[in-house]
């Protein structure tokens, strides 16, 4: 155990000593607005990732992750700037973790950008970033937005948004709302549905999350895209026995929040709803999924 | 078309702890010591003037609040008695805070604790204030009491940094409690350097982070000045008592049912799983002290 346990620190002091490779090397320009990029780089892998972020480590690990490239940028006089470049391992990844926490996104850097008081984020290819200036200051913003534009020059150029974002209806879609995810921690994300994995959300699998505007009511549609038809067949059932559904379709069940939940197996593709508005405004919204998922599959 | 209605004692029949959204109700079976009969008293003391222009904690006002706290939770008159209620002058005494660099405990609190306890006639050799490193602290490698402080705020994977969850510095690798967004956080409690020796918890509610974004996790945005004190003998009581307040306070930011995500499992399955103590709120006696206006709960 022991000598495991050593093999294994080698492993990371080799991994952290390594200079930055390849196109990563290049993606860091020397200087921005007056802060200059600092020599130091870290590199963290998924066994040690967990040494600079602690626990938020497993997040990034549960869409993906395969390496962050840490770089610090300087200035006299005023706060340092964190540009962490997380190599998520594909677009589709990079988007999922952006996506985690999106409230107004906007296509300003990258394929999709999101600025809050000090902290950029954006997403491009395989590639999701952060940079971190605290305190803000009005520099530091002006330094933040150019230093993230010119990372995205630097960066291999856009991919294509995950496929299966496609079902989605787009009449009163919140776009900001979307969740695209592989991992079952992200399920409740919008509504309790279980603490267990009722839905075998795993790596091979694309789960979907986002909410729609329909007047008053703001319901929750969630679409689950598995690899093979047993499984998909399996997880309804799992859904239908947790929630009480009946085997006959066209019918809503009301919880104890007062939303009607509804579901079906379309395909490869389990789709569900919540709506506080009524069972037949659920079924609606769940019939215009349907319709989706059999013209995506064509 | 049909309609079926789902009891809530059907929703969550297998007793795992269910983070409703839109409400907080941890609900569970299974019921845990009450320090008064059939509940457990939490104690939630706010002040408005806690904090100064720059947001640093003023020394007089958090020492007041804590002291306040603390004779209303023990039902004593006098504060070193209250003190004297739950530490011995020959008590060993670790206060286990949190240096997360971007919302550590205000060591103006830390302070107020340690003469509270210094109060109580332990020795000043005898107590220490440490957070990471407490494994090689020798005060708290002979501690028998503890206690636990912390301020409360989101996090990605346990969806929040509680009471519970601040022993995880009590092991040295800390991963192995990760699975299941840190389902059972409650089995520290049973390590030999904390069993049975937490006397009091805090649960600093001055700012709390309400909600995360970016991997640093903090942003200024998503912190307000709740300037409050969350104080109990039972750590599963005081962290539920403050979910359920930055669950409101989610709602109210973002206008519309955003659950704490992931839910913060961990909470509840320390009462229905592990026992360790109640998140029931039928079962807590919250008392709430000084300012009502914003208080979310």
């Amino acid at each position: 155990m022991v000598k495991g346990a050593g093999c294994l620190s080698i492993l990371f002091l080799i991994v952290s000593m390594m200079p930055l490779q390849g196109n990563e090397n290049d993606l860091f320009p020397a200087s921005v607005r007056g802060w200059v990029l600092a020599p130091e780089a870290e590199i963290f892998i998924r066994e040690n990732l967990y040494e600079y972020i602690d626990g938020a480590a497993e997040l990034y690990i549960s869409y993906g992750f395969e390496k962050l490239f840490t770089r610090l940028y300087l200035q006299a006089g005023h706060p340092e700037i964190t540009v962490d470049l997380f190599d998520m391992g594909g677009p589709g990844n990079a988007f999922g973790i952006f996506a985690h926490s999106q409230e107004d996104p906007a296509k300003e850097i990258g394929q999709d950008s999101e600025y809050l008081d000090g902290l950029l984020r954006f997403w491009q290819g395989r590639y999701y970033v952060s940079l971190l200036c605290s305190p803000e200051t009005p520099e530091s913003r002006l330094a933040l937005m150019a230093l993230g534009r010119r990372l995205a020059e630097n960066m291999p150029p856009a991919a294509v948004w995950p496929r299966a974002l496609a079902l989605l209806p787009p009449t009163g879609l919140l776009a900001a709302s979307i969740r695209f995810f592989h991992h079952h921690a992200w399920q409740n994300t919008y509504v309790f549905l279980s603490s267990e994995n009722i839905l075998d959300i795993g790596p091979d699998h694309e789960a979907i999350l986002a909410k729609y505007d329909q007047g008053e009511q703001r319901p929750v549609v969630m679409l689950v895209l598995y690899a093979d038809i047993a499984a998909a067949e399996r997880a309804f059932a799992s859904l239908c026995s947790k929630f009480h559904l009946p085997a006959k379709e066209g019918e809503a069940v009301e919880s104890a929040d007062k939303k009607y939940f509804a579901a079906a197996l379309e395909k490869k593709v389990v789709a569900a709803v919540w709506h506080g508005g009524g069972a037949e405004q659920a079924l609606r919204l769940l019939a215009v999924l349907r319709e989706k998922i059999a013209a995506f599959e064509k | 078309m049909k309609k079926k209605t789902i009891s809530r004692r059907k929703f969550i029949k297998d007793g795992v702890v269910a983070l409703a959204a839109g409400s907080l109700a941890l609900a569970w079976p299974g019921t845990h010591g009450a320090q008064t009969p059939g509940k457990t008293r939490v104690v939630l003391i706010r002040d408005q003037d806690v904090l100064d222009e720059s947001g640093v904690v003023k020394v007089d006002v958090v020492q007041k609040m804590l002291d306040e706290a603390l004779r209303t939770l023990l039902d004593e008159k006098e504060t070193t008695t209250a003190w004297k209620k739950i530490i011995r002058p020959t008590d060993v005494v670790g206060i286990k805070s949190n240096v997360w660099r971007s919302l550590p405990t205000p060591p103006q609190l830390e302070e107020a604790i340690r003469r509270g306890v210094l109060a109580a006639g332990v020795k000043a050799e005898n107590i220490s204030v440490r957070d990471r490193g407490v494994l090689n602290d020798p005060v708290f490698m002979k501690a028998t009491a503890l206690v636990n402080v912390r301020p409360l705020r989101t996090h990605d994977w346990s969806g929040l940094g509680t009471c519970i969850k601040n022993y995880i510095m009590f092991v040295p690798d800390p991963p192995r409690y990760h699975p299941d967004s840190c389902a059972d956080l409650a089995t520290l409690w049973q390590l030999p350097e904390v069993k049975g020796k937490t006397r009091l918890n805090i649960l600093v509610m001055l700012t709390p982070l309400f909600h995360s974004v970016g991997p640093h996790g903090f942003n200024p945005s998503y912190v307000w000045k709740y300037n409050g004190l969350l104080v109990g003998l039972d750590p599963v009581a005081v962290d539920a008592t403050g979910a359920r307040i930055i669950q409101a306070k989610r709602r109210e930011f973002f206008g519309e049912d955003r659950p704490i995500n992931p839910p913060p499992k961990h909470i509840g399955l320390a009462d229905t799983r592990h026992h360790l103590g109640t998140a029931d709120p039928n079962k807590i006696e919250l008392i709430k002290l000084g300012g009502q206006d914003g208080i979310l709960i």
